[in-house]
């Protein structure tokens, strides 16, 4: 599962993502946004891979896919990198 | 982060109809900007179309240039300040019509700076205008019963054209109408972009986009209009490199 996000505010209903996603999983909504555009809408959040095919043909970047596990492991070696180096600046004050 | 809006471009609502493929080329410019870590060095020129207000999207400086210049003013620039990348988008009616004579002689010269060309065979801001890129019996506002082969000629092939110059270091027509093309879009602009770093010399991309409103389709519609007859026209591909021989 990939962490999928369409921002409904930007999407401007072209359906271009719905063409293009592999698995059918993307729809347009029934309810329309403050432009008054129908927006693309995930089906089955469960059934996405990730593969980011959407959001190469989204002119207005409206879809961001965030990969949990590379995220994960990055954030924990980040935090355990800062720390080690703030407590190095400490020791050298 | 897998998929996420490139740091060269502003967090904002662009003014582009739905469908169009402007944005998917402002995304894929962004993106190999920030690849190649030259955002601070940059200096974009915008062109008199519907990429008008492209400075309100990038997140690096833009000059706005009279329609047809961006080459003119884009040598001035790259002269005085070699260390700084300068890239032109222009549209079919900046480049093609209006500014040919520009765009003809900076690549005769070989100016070191690259060309992003968006060919959308319409004058799209003016709506919807026969532009030189037209295909013949595509309908507009000016060609009615759509464009004559006799009256109006054939469309103008920028790419074909430039072809024979010797200033030219590398000229590719790529889409921007399925997800394939747009990675295919991407390396190429890439390349065009190294190409100026290296010093190679001119470097023009045309990206082959959607123009639903002013082609009266649906974005699908547009979509199939770029895959099956532009594309018969306008073939894809790489007219010259200078890296191969």
């Amino acid at each position: 599962m990939a962490k999928i996000k369409i921002d409904s505010e930007k999407c401007k209903g072209c359906c271009l993502c719905v063409a293009e996603c592999p698995r059918g999983n993307i729809r347009m909504s029934e309810i329309f946004n403050n432009s008054g555009h129908s927006f693309a809408e995930i089906i089955d959040i469960e059934n996405c891979t990730g593969c980011a095919l959407c959001c190469q043909m989204c002119p207005d970047m409206a879809i961001q896919i965030e990969d949990e596990k590379k995220t994960g492991k990055i954030a924990i070696k980040e935090s355990s990198q800062r720390k080690s180096s703030k407590e190095l600046m400490k020791k050298l004050e | 982060m897998k998929f996420k809006k490139p740091e060269s471009l502003y967090d904002r609502n662009t003014h582009y109809c739905p469908g169009c493929g402007h944005g998917i080329v402002h995304r894929i410019i962004g993106e190999v900007i920030d690849e190649l870590g030259i955002r601070e060095e940059t200096i974009g020129t915008a062109p008199v179309g519907c990429a008008v207000l492209l400075y309100d999207y990038f997140n690096f400086d833009v000059i706005e240039c009279a329609h047809g210049r961006p080459p003119a003013v884009a040598t001035a620039m790259k002269r005085i300040h070699p260390d700084k990348i300068v890239f032109t988008y222009q549209g079919d009616g900046d480049l093609a019509a209006i500014g040919t004579a520009e765009m003809i002689h900076a690549a005769n010269r070989g100016e070191n700076f690259t060309t992003i060309f968006v060919n959308n065979a319409i004058y799209g801001m003016t709506g919807g205008q026969m532009a030189p890129t037209t295909l013949v019996g595509q309908r507009t506002t000016t060609t009615q019963k759509g464009r004559d082969l006799i009256k109006q000629g054939p469309p103008l092939k920028v790419c074909e054209l430039l072809s024979s110059l010797d200033g030219v270091a590398y000229l590719e027509r790529v889409a921007v109408s399925t997800a394939k093309d747009s990675m295919k879009a991407k390396k190429a602009i890439k390349k065009a972009f190294q190409n100026q770093i290296d010093g190679k010399g001119y470097s023009l991309v045309e990206v082959l986009s959607m123009c639903p409103t002013d082609w009266k389709l649906s974005p699908a519609q547009a979509v199939g209009f770029v895959n099956d007859e532009m594309k018969k026209v306008f073939k894809p591909g790489v007219y010259k490199d200078t890296d191969v021989k």
